[in-house]
């Protein structure tokens, strides 16, 4: 593993949030190589370098990326749709992290091919176990096939 | 015999007329017999006369030739020249009136041979005597052959005269026996077949004049009632000839028009009643059947009574054939539609409105969705940001802090948590208002069992609750929603026994005039009957929090899936006395 490879990418335009993601991130220690992104347009541009992020390469990662639904400029379902329709993204694992609970978003997540969804529920207890959980398993059990 | 009453009687008057013929010719060939018999009468009479005159004629021949032989006398001569000529004379009659009749020709070819050689011997007789003298004349007479012939031609007049005498005889007998048979018989017959005739025509005539009065009385009848059915429709009908006047009208169509009576309207046409461009219309419509052969059914038309109201009618004009097959009239029935007519646009007003209704509750629905998608992620956010930092304030920064704050932050975070749940309960309860109703046929004893094993299992734990579940039926329904339903009552029923030591529950439907309605009892805290209006509505709670938990939503929900199916629920319950869930599912559920 190269030394500057990007574990993980935090799209969360919500700074409590990234906080709190970040905190509970920490509480599993993965803390170190993690990203954050403040909307979908620049989520967009850093996976792919283009952009602000010109010249990054795609072969630095991330290994798995944290993404919002509802996000100023693009939202996240397009960025989803955009990672999964591109043979170079279509192997990063995406979590969305998102606090809607309507149908509609879960089934067109799925259809997208995400491979999890969390709802991020109020309770902090609960949502630092999910994102901790979840986090390690993409992270660190989980070797994602070379590109 | 068969056959239309013409032909009998024709045939019935044929015969006789033929018999009248006949009785006519039979009369005719009647006198022509009587004629002719006459005839043969009178030629047998003059064959006698004639029979009788030569055998007289030949008598005094033969008397006078003896007499001149005695005397001498010349007057005797010319006697005899007298009486010889009569003897021709008669035997030429006797040829004249037996030529060819075969009965007599024998002894006529006998005279014919005879009389002229006895004659001629009796002229030699006599013309010696006068030469000679009268003993010379005697001599000769005693030795002349001829004289017996006198006795032979007497005999054969005599045989010819009875067979003539016996033939007038015979004629006579014929003539009268004709005349009394046949012909009486004959009249008689005929006379008899004519009157059985005549009497046959004459009942015949009479069967046909009364059958015509019946069938007079028939059409009379027939005519009285289409009038009456005419007249009583409320439908306009109409007969129009082919320039379009009135043939018959029934009352409706005089009452639309303004007209007395049906009879005032016959002649007239649209064109008297109704404003121009209207009469046009209807003309060109009907010329057009006129010309086409074709029937226009169904047709709205616009129309104005005559009192000026208008009126739509729905038409169907028909066209009428002659024998000839050609169009001759038409016949046309109108119904009056007007207040269906009015009925419709009002309808369709109505309509108009409601999908204008529709349409807003559309964009308030829409709107409200916006609004749910909005609150459960914009409200949640602060919520967890305020859960998040007191948590991580009470996990990192608790060794610093005194009891009281530790306190105050932990209300703070049972606050937003129960805050949470709030917002989720609430959105829940939005969604299920407007996800679309997916009915299945649910088995309904194995979604209570599933409900109690797997969606309520934690709320059992530590628990010892009877409970009895009886025969439920398979229902037609939205399975996701109906288990929120039973989800709702057993874990109020499961909430609200928590008290008692002899929890008991129990799980039924009851039938009742085919309606089924399905129940959740419980033997808990109950309710006070009196706010049992207020125990459906959202956020609305009898108890107090302390006592038992919870957002008072569920009960909402439950109403809400319930009337949603087409069913209604309602609730029996005491303070301390158990409470009773009771709700249907609409008439067509329930197996």
């Amino acid at each position: 593993m190269a030394h500057n490879m990007v574990e993980i990418l935090l799209v969360e335009d919500n700074p409590d949030d990234e906080e709190l993601t970040m905190h509970a991130l920490k509480k599993v220690n993965l803390v170190n190589h993690i990203d954050v992104v403040r909307d979908g347009a620049e989520a967009l541009e850093y996976i792919f370098g283009t952009g602000a992020y010109a010249g990054r390469m795609l072969e630095n990662g991330p290994r798995l990326i944290f993404l919002d639904l509802k996000l100023p400029k693009v939202d996240g379902l397009e960025v989803l749709q955009r990672l999964k329709s591109d043979p170079r993204t279509r192997m990063i694992p995406v979590v969305v992290l998102t606090s809607s609970r309507e149908e509609r978003d879960i089934v067109e997540s799925y259809q997208f091919g995400v491979n999890s969804y969390i709802v991020k529920p109020v309770d902090f207890e609960q949502f630092m176990q999910s994102v901790g959980q979840v986090g390690l398993y993409w992270v660190l059990l989980n070797e994602p096939p070379r590109i | 015999m068969k056959g239309s009453i013409e032909r009998k009687t024709q045939v019935t008057f044929l015969l006789v007329t033929l018999f009248v013929i006949g009785t006519g010719f039979f009369a005719y060939r009647n006198t022509l017999n009587l004629i002719n018999n006459n005839q043969v009468v009178l030629h047998t009479r003059q064959i006698l006369d004639a029979l009788s005159m030569t055998l007289t004629a030949s008598l005094d021949v033969q008397n006078e030739h003896a007499n001149y032989l005695l005397t001498g006398d010349a007057v005797h001569v010319e006697s005899i020249t007298d009486a010889r000529q009569r003897v021709l004379d008669g035997l030429d009659t006797l040829n004249g009136l037996l030529g060819g009749n075969p009965q007599q020709q024998a002894r006529l070819d006998r005279l014919n041979a005879a009389v002229p050689q006895w004659l001629d011997g009796i002229e030699q007789l006599v013309s010696t005597q006068q030469q000679f003298g009268t003993e010379a004349g005697r001599v000769r007479a005693s030795t002349n052959p001829t004289l017996p012939l006198g006795v032979e031609i007497r005999s054969t007049l005599d045989a010819m005269t009875d067979v003539e005498q016996a033939n007038w005889a015979a004629q006579r007998i014929e003539q009268s026996t004709q005349r009394e048979q046949s012909t009486l018989v004959t009249f008689i017959v005929l006379t008899a077949l004519m009157v059985g005739l005549l009497t046959y025509g004459y009942s015949l005539i009479r069967r046909d004049l009364l059958g015509r009065r019946r069938f007079e009385k028939l059409l009379a009848e027939e005519r009285t009632l289409l009038r009456t059915v005419m007249d009583t429709l409320p439908d306009t009908i109409y007969v129009k000839d082919s320039q379009l006047r009135f043939v018959l009208v029934n009352r409706a169509q005089a009452a639309l028009l303004g007209a007395k009576s049906p009879d005032e309207l016959v002649g007239k046409s649209d064109a008297d009643f109704f404003p121009t461009a209207l009469a046009k219309q209807y003309a060109a419509d009907e010329y057009d059947i006129f010309k086409t052969g074709q029937p226009m059914v169904n047709r709205e038309e616009p129309s104005i009574s005559a009192a000026g109201a208008e009126k739509t009618m729905l038409s169907t004009k028909v066209p009428m054939h002659n024998e000839r097959g050609e169009v001759h009239q038409i016949v046309g029935i109108s119904h009056d539609i007007t207040e269906r007519k009015k009925a419709e646009q009002e309808i369709q007003l109505l309509n108009e409105s409601l999908s204008r209704q529709t349409a807003q509750l559309e964009a308030a629905n829409k709107e409200l969705e916006a609004f749910s998608y909005s609150v459960s992620h914009d409200l949640r956010a602060p919520l967890r940001a305020v859960d998040g930092f007191s948590r991580i304030l009470l996990e990192e920064y608790k060794s610093n802090m005194p009891p009281e704050a530790e306190r105050y932050l932990i209300k703070v975070r049972a606050n937003a948590q129960r805050m949470g749940e709030l917002v989720d309960d609430l959105l829940h309860f939005s969604r299920l208002s407007r996800q679309p109703l997916v009915k299945q046929k649910v088995k309904l004893n194995e979604m209570v069992k599933a409900v109690l094993e797997e969606d309520l299992r934690a709320d059992q734990e530590n628990r010892a609750i009877e409970i009895s579940i009886g025969e439920l039926p398979d229902v037609e329904a939205d399975p996701h929603m109906l288990r929120q339903v039973y989800v709702n009552l057993l874990s109020n029923a499961i909430k609200f026994t928590s008290k008692r030591q002899d929890a008991r529950i129990e799980v039924g439907a009851e039938r009742e005039n085919g309606a089924v309605t399905y129940f959740v009892k419980d033997n808990g805290a109950g309710f006070d009957p009196q706010y049992v209006h207020k125990l459906f509505g959202v956020f609305q709670r009898l108890h107090r929090a302390e006592d038992f938990a919870g957002t008072g939503v569920g009960l909402a929900i439950v109403q809400r899936v319930v009337s949603r199916h087409g069913g209604h629920v309602w609730a029996e319950g005491a303070v301390n006395g158990g409470a009773s869930f009771h709700f249907t599912l609409g008439d067509k559920h329930g197996a």
